[in-house]
């Protein structure tokens, strides 16, 4: 503890090798936030590189008195909340759609890897996967998103189930087949 | 209820602990942007400190010429001004003067040249030693650049690779696949964005009225003073306007030029006649209730000159209600050397000013306040000097020695309102004060200043 402490300082004094160390610590991790967040590897790596930029630009306003990881997390975090405000001026209009939901079963996401998760996350239309990922991972209530993110807490919960089902979909298009196989050998 | 929190928990599960790792070229750029934030923020430091350094050399060595003039000005002998008659010595005296005007202006000269000759090394070195300097960073940042290159050229393949992969792995949703609903819903954004999107241009232009007052800051040489009308301390009360062209440099900075119109002049009196009543008393005051006024003039091949506030009118006529008489304390002279006149002199100039300001949007709202600063060139395209008395005003000829090209500082402070996306109206109180003696006889100071308050419409392209 005393010794992230020290790596801060030295980070917010200018210490290149301390700056290192901070981020091989904290890299991985933030790239896989990052990667939840993007529509793809790319938007992910900008949005890394951009955010440890304002980690070390503002490190000196940490205060030590909540998680190093959990503050640099919030800052990823917003880093892509605000290009996502950025590239997606959406007006708020209601999206109350209900959806024929089909009652996929849950094994199936449960059988699939990460890597394949984070990639079908990737393929959801951009607000759904801001609104997943918001609620979901960061356990923002629908309120707290509406807010963050310009819509009404009505669409926000619409598209937190419609990005639910999407990916559900996609997992029984894709594994669907493989796991009913595997259910039955079993 | 159960199935979604389930649903969401095996997320959360699956994804909280995942790593992945970046590109190593992430860290690189990381690096290379601190790097360049920490050499931009000490050059925008060195760039300030330079400003505040040149701004406070220009304040001192104005100072320091202006001293320098004010201390030369009582030595030097005024050519034009008729000399009060002051004794039989007077040739004498005012050859001895001449003479110590030459031996000034000699030394004057050599000084200069000195000067001069003292300033051109020091900058050839300062250049000298500049450029080596210059070409390191400019080698030490092509390599800087390179590197970048070669770093960036083997993940961007990589990445290339992965996405074909991807490509493969996963078939992209088409557009065709979107619901009734989600296809209005994308028309309706499309629409709202499109509605929305302003230009961002960075152009404004303004058109200007400016009622203001305008007044001076004068100094004289003693024998200039001597002779010299009654100094007045009334300015003129008048308007003047004009077009700018602003640019946004940033959010908050905007440099402005334009053109403007002002007027710039004094009002004085005639003096109080002074005459000795017998040879050996004091000069002293007329007796209340005479009903002229006089000023020394000169009359000399048809031309008659008159020293005033703002530098020698020469007069193109001798103004109706005025006579010309003989001094009255001169003994034994003939030439009518004073002007009798009842009446008020003006002397007013009008000038093209082309702006160079900088302005700075303190309040960035609906209401913006900004601050101004900035220079003028004010090129002088009116010169008149008018007598004010029982037959109106009269044009009576213009000021002597004026220069058409001057330079002023301007202050101001700027309250707009915005009217819509373009328009905005705005008040903006501003101070201009000439810098340099808009007369450049040697013997006349004087700097006129103006409080203008600038009221108009401003349009943003």
């Amino acid at each position: 503890m005393e010794d992230l402490k020290n790596i801060v300082e030295e980070c917010v004094s200018g210490n290149v090798r301390a700056q290192e160390t901070l981020y091989r610590m904290l890299a991985p991790k933030m790239f896989g936030v990052c990667l939840r967040y993007a529509k793809d590897t790319s938007e992910a790596e900008d949005n890394l590189q951009e955010g440890f930029i304002k980690v070390f630009t503002y490190l000196k306003n940490f205060r030590h008195e909540g998680s190093l990881e959990g503050w640099v997390r919030k800052i990823m975090v917003n880093v892509s909340l605000e290009k996502f405000r950025k590239q997606h001026v959406i007006y708020p209009v209601d999206d109350l759609t209900v959806f024929e939901s089909k009652n996929y079963s849950n094994d199936i996401i449960e059988n699939i890897t990460a890597d394949e998760l984070i990639e079908l996350i990737q393929e959801l239309p951009p607000r759904y996967r801001m609104v997943f990922n918001l609620f979901v991972m960061e356990g923002m209530s629908h309120r707290e998103i509406s807010e963050s993110m310009q819509i009404t807490e009505g669409t926000s919960k619409s598209n937190l189930a419609r990005a639910k089902d999407i990916l559900k979909r996609k997992v029984t298009e894709l594994y669907g087949e493989t796991e009913t196989t595997k259910n039955y050998s079993a | 209820m159960k199935d979604k929190k389930n649903t969401d928990d095996i997320i959360r599960e699956k994804l909280e602990n995942f790593q992945a790792t970046p590109p190593p070229y992430i860290w690189d750029n990381v690096q290379l942007h601190l790097t360049a934030r920490r050499r931009k923020n000490r050059m925008v430091h060195i760039g300030w400190i330079s400003a505040a350094a040149v701004v406070a050399l220009a304040f001192l060595a104005g100072w320091y010429f202006n001293e320098n003039l004010k201390e030369d000005k009582s030595k030097i002998v005024n050519s034009e001004i008729i000399q009060n008659e002051k004794g039989k010595n007077e040739t004498a005296v005012q050859s001895e003067e001449t003479k110590v005007e030459n031996q000034l202006s000699a030394e004057l000269k050599a000084e200069t040249s000195n000067q001069f000759a003292g300033v051109s090394p020091v900058s050839s070195k300062m250049t000298l030693s500049k450029t080596p300097a210059s070409g390191h960073i400019l080698t030490s940042r092509e390599s800087i650049n390179l590197t970048m290159i070669s770093t960036l050229n083997a993940p961007l393949a990589q990445n290339q690779q992965f996405h074909t992969e991807l490509a493969r792995h996963n078939p992209v949703i088409s557009a065709r696949n979107l619901s009734a609903q989600e296809a209005l819903l994308v028309a309706e954004n499309i629409k709202n964005v499109k509605a929305s999107s302003t230009s961002d241009n960075n152009w404004k232009m303004g058109m200007y009225v400016a009622p203001g007052y305008s007044s001076y800051s004068s100094s004289y040489s003693e024998t200039y003073a001597q002779n010299m009308n009654y100094k007045g301390s009334a300015g003129n009360a008048n308007v003047g306007g004009g077009f700018s062209v602003q640019y946004k440099t940033s959010k908050r900075w905007i440099v402005e030029s334009g053109i403007y119109y002002a007027q710039n002049g004094q009002q004085s009196e005639n003096s109080t006649p002074v005459f000795a009543r017998n040879e050996n008393a004091d000069y002293v005051l007329s007796d209340a209730g005479l009903s002229y006024f006089s000023n020394q003039v000169r009359v000399e091949n048809n031309t008659m000159a008159m020293n005033s506030t703002a530098g020698v009118i020469q007069f193109s006529a001798t103004p109706k209600g005025a006579e010309l008489t003989g001094d009255f304390e001169a003994k034994n002279t003939g030439v009518a050397n004073l002007l009798v006149a009842n009446g008020g002199f003006s002397q007013v100039f009008e000038f093209m000013e082309i702006p160079l300001y900088v302005r700075y949007r303190v309040v960035d709202r609906k209401i913006g306040v900004e601050l101004l600063t900035g220079f003028n060139t004010g090129i002088v395209v009116g010169n008149n000097a008018y007598i004010e008395n029982q037959y109106g005003v009269q044009n009576i000829g213009e000021t002597a020695d004026i220069s058409t090209f001057n330079i002023s500082g301007t202050l101001g402070m700027g309250v707009n309102y915005a009217l819509g996306k373009h328009f905005s109206v705005a008040v903006e109180p501003r101070f201009s004060y000439y810098l340099n003696s808009i007369n450049n006889s040697p013997s006349v100071d004087f700097r006129p200043y103006r409080i203008g308050f600038y009221t108009g419409l401003t349009y943003e392209f």
